[in-house]
């Protein structure tokens, strides 16, 4: 393969300046075409005005489908959808039905910056002159690429504190999972030996073995989202498989729901697994997230060992500990209308002698462990505080792409002043030397 | 030799080109594609489980068949099990619960509100009495048993066929009071299905079997359960803030007379007239709108009070401080106080609570000026329209 610099082609590349070097160079072949056409003016255009469009129209949707369902739909996606809205005129028509295919964020965003980088090779010529543009679209493509980076490894969790109480743990917004706990595996000691299962196991019912586990775990049952309820006496609820603990105890009945969709709803999954050791099974219990801390915990009892078994929302464990000393609720005199929420905490590191007393309040989150945590919540009765937590290793990313493109816009503003008053003094030099062409001839002031 | 050098370059240059942020985006999505793995790690054991020690305290009655979202219902201090045909909805203000009922083709509205042990029936009769525009000396509460209670019940028609079934149920240390509302026809019908409900009502810590917290001792599963990081009745910051809330009910109408001025501009304000009499006295008339309850019935009269030099009034004063109007098919609140002293103010307020707001129409002014409008604030309050849900 060879390269050449050939003039533009494409009907959408910038006319180079008089005298200038020609603005677009063409790699040859079936790759440099294809680039060629991947740095297209066109398709920056379209690019963005489509990204607008999509950004419209997941937003108009989060009102139907909430704001976790509408994002998955829309940008993290490589297709999408559109629903003609049914409370939008003709809605109730045909339109209902109408389904517009759309290019999901995940095909919009990798080839936006393909374009980017593409458009910059094909056009840009390096120059000192061109500094400030170079880190503007160094800027836009790291932007780019770290809300890409911040999508695929931040997570984002939430704790409870109640007054008084403490907590080494997180808990997620949306994933679940399946704890085995040996609560036996360290005699003598508080700590307990967990094996966490994804819940993607669970929902594909095979069985799950592990070497850290003496007996196979088989799912036989498992809902998205469910009612669980005491039978009294109702018919024609599916009553699970389960036979040991809390299913059995209280004779519950499940009842299978679609899933929930609102930022503030949360699926009630549930399954029913079975533990089976050397071909004998040991019982079927009925997990659910809904069974918190506020239930009894399902245990049994396997070769002298106490073991728990509970599907539970997923924790993240730190490596220190949040108490929360104070819930500070205050509200504007005479009214119910707040003014400000506050958390006053104790933190407990084992590297630190003496606990860390820290407030998390509305704009003045905690940042510590790599963690960073926002005053969220609260009960009603205002004795304990809910914080939500965020972990984003990418979080640099967005503020040194900020950066890049300040600087490269200063840089280049900077250039194009200078350039500026260059021009105007060497334009007012010209012009008065043309008033005054012989200046020899000048008498000197008295 | 140059040239080719010049020549390699551009080539490895512009092949790298395509290849690097397509090369990216790939690992980044392999990256994303990866499957999670069962993971192992000891941790500290969790204490011993103790529901009260939740933030969210023991689970409601109704934790798995009431509606997500029910404010009161984590905190009840009373379970039951509700009729066939009857299902929770949100409680707001002083309501421990609120539901709706069917039997039949009849539809009516229950509320279940908690009272001091002391509070005399006959306070209760008489506003209830006033509810339904009869003179409260005409009947009182007739003792009957419903389950293991010992009751009183008391059924009232209005003469324009509204009816209302209220009951007074001593369980523990407090007094609850049970009322349905609809036509006089509807609320016939839902007795017998009412007396059941009382018969069903228990304090929610005998309903634990065992110690152990209880499953679902109340509702019969209606409707959708949801588990969320936001336990009922916890309320979103964001959600509370007014810019949030504000416009995000029904708009109501209203008319006001043509003789009312323009009332002080204000933010909160959504309506601002002002009257001016003889002697510089005025009454203020101010239409303003808030998310929720703005902290419950008692404190809101309490203010008012306390904004016309009056004491504050305790719980079981309130059913002689408000009543209960309708207006436009919309129930509201209306109060009415009028201060000491020697030149008086008088306070006429009328509270709306409709689609999860509060529209509060309020006129304050001199006593002797407000006696003299009164017809018309009273014309004023009951112009308010809301638009249908």
């Amino acid at each position: 393969m060879s390269t050449a610099t050939t003039p533009p082609t494409g009907g959408d590349s910038p006319p180079p300046a008089q005298g200038a070097a020609p603005s677009s160079r063409r790699i040859r072949g079936p790759i440099g075409t294809l680039w060629h056409h991947l740095g297209s003016l066109r398709i920056t255009v379209f690019l963005l005005a489509f990204s607008t469009l999509l950004v419209f129209l997941g937003t108009l949707d989060q009102v139907q489908y909430g704001i976790r369902l509408a994002q998955e739909r829309y940008f993290e996606s490589f297709f999408a959808i559109w629903q003609y809205p049914a409370q939008w005129p003709g809605g109730t028509t045909f339109l209902a039905h109408l389904g517009v295919p759309l290019l999901g964020g995940y095909f919009v965003g990798p080839l936006l910056v393909i374009n980017l980088v593409a458009a910059h090779f094909r056009f840009f010529r390096p120059s000192p002159a061109k500094i400030g543009i170079v880190l503007i679209h160094a800027g836009v493509v790291l932007l780019l690429v770290s809300q890409l980076v911040t999508q695929l490894v931040q997570k984002e969790y939430y704790m409870w504190l109640k007054e008084g109480g403490s907590a080494n743990y997180l808990e997620s917004f949306v994933e679940n999972e399946l704890v085995l706990i040996n609560h036996s595996a360290h005699p003598g000691s508080d700590l307990a030996r967990v094996v966490s299962i994804p819940i993607d196991r669970v929902q594909a019912r095979e069985a799950i073995r592990h070497p850290a586990l003496p007996f196979t775990i088989v799912p036989r049952e498992f809902f998205l989202n469910a009612a669980i309820s005491r039978r009294e006496g109702r018919q024609g609820l599916h009553a699970p498989l389960a036979d040991r603990g809390l299913a059995a105890r209280f004779d519950l009945v499940v009842e299978p729901r679609p899933r929930v969709t609102q930022h503030n709803e949360r699926d009630v999954t549930t399954a029913v697994v079975e533990i089976i050791a050397d071909n004998r099974p040991l019982g079927r219990w009925l997990l659910s997230n809904v069974f918190d801390d506020r239930f009894a915990a399902q245990t049994f009892e396997f070769e002298g060992q106490t073991w728990e078994i509970a599907l539970r929302i997923q924790r993240q464990y730190l490596p220190f500990t949040l108490e929360l000393h104070e819930f500070i609720h205050e509200r504007y005199p005479g009214t119910n209308i707040p003014r400000r929420f506050a958390s006053r905490m104790l933190l407990h590191d084992g590297t630190h002698q003496e606990p860390i007393e820290t407030t998390v309040q509305m704009n003045e989150p905690l940042r510590y462990g790599g963690y960073t945590f926002y005053q969220a919540s609260f009960t009603p009765d205002d004795t304990a505080s809910m914080l939500q937590v965020v972990r984003n290793p990418g979080w640099t990313g967005p503020y040194i792409a900020c950066s890049l493109i300040t600087l490269g816009m200063i840089i280049q503003f900077w250039i194009s002043l200078s350039r500026f008053t260059r021009r105007r003094a060497n334009a007012e030099k010209e012009a008065a030397a043309a008033l005054n062409p012989n200046p020899t001839l000048n008498l000197p002031r008295p | 030799m140059e040239r080719a050098r010049l020549v390699t370059r551009n080539i490895l240059k512009s092949a790298a080109a395509p290849i690097l942020p397509i090369t990216l985006f790939c690992m980044l999505l392999l990256t994303a594609c990866s499957k999670p793995e069962i993971v192992i790690y000891d941790a500290p054991k969790d204490p011993p489980r103790d529901p009260a020690a939740s933030p969210f305290g023991p689970p409601a009655p109704s934790m798995m068949g009431a509606p997500a979202g029910a404010p009161h219902a984590a905190r009840s201090p009373l379970v039951w099990v509700l009729p066939e045909g009857w299902h929770q909805v949100e409680s707001t203000g002083a309501r421990t619960a609120a539901f709706h009922a069917h039997a039949g083709a009849a539809v009516a509205d229950v509320v279940l509100v908690e009272f001091p042990p002391a509070t005399d029936a006959a306070v209760f009769y008489a506003h209830l009495a006033r509810q339904v525009g009869q003179e409260p000396g005409d009947g009182g509460f007739a003792p009957v048993e419903v389950g293991p209670h010992s009751a009183q019940i008391a059924h009232l028609e209005s003469p324009a066929g509204q009816g209302l079934l209220a009951a007074l149920v001593p369980i523990g240390e407090r007094l609850w009071l049970a009322q349905v509302t609809g036509t006089a026809a509807e609320v016939g019908a839902m007795r017998p299905s009412f007396e059941a409900f009382l018969g069903s009502l228990a304090p929610a810590a005998s309903a634990l079997p065992e110690g152990h917290p209880t499953l679902a001792t109340g509702t019969a599963g209606q409707t959708a359960p949801t588990a969320s990081p936001l336990p009922p009745g916890a309320a979103m910051v964001g959600e509370a803030l007014p810019d949030a809330a504000v416009g995000r009910g029904a708009t109501p109408t209203w008319v006001a007379p043509s003789h009312w001025g323009p009332g002080p501009a204000s933010s909160m304000r959504r309506g601002s007239y002002r009257v001016d009499g003889a002697g510089g006295t005025t009454i203020d008339i101010a239409v303003t709108t808030f998310p929720g309850d703005v902290g419950g019935l008692l404190p809101n009269l309490n203010r008012w009070r306390q904004q016309i030099g009056l004491p504050p009034i305790t719980h079981a004063e309130l059913p002689t401080a408000a009543s209960t109007i309708q207006v436009g098919g919309q129930q509201a609140i209306w109060a009415d106080f009028t201060g000491s002293g020697a030149r008086p103010q008088r306070t006429l307020v009328a509270q709306f609570q409709v689609g999860g707001e509060s529209w509060f129409f309020k006129a304050t002014g001199d006593a002797t000026l407000v006696s003299s409008e009164e017809a018309n604030i009273r014309a004023f309050v009951e112009s308010v329209r809301f638009p249908n849900p």
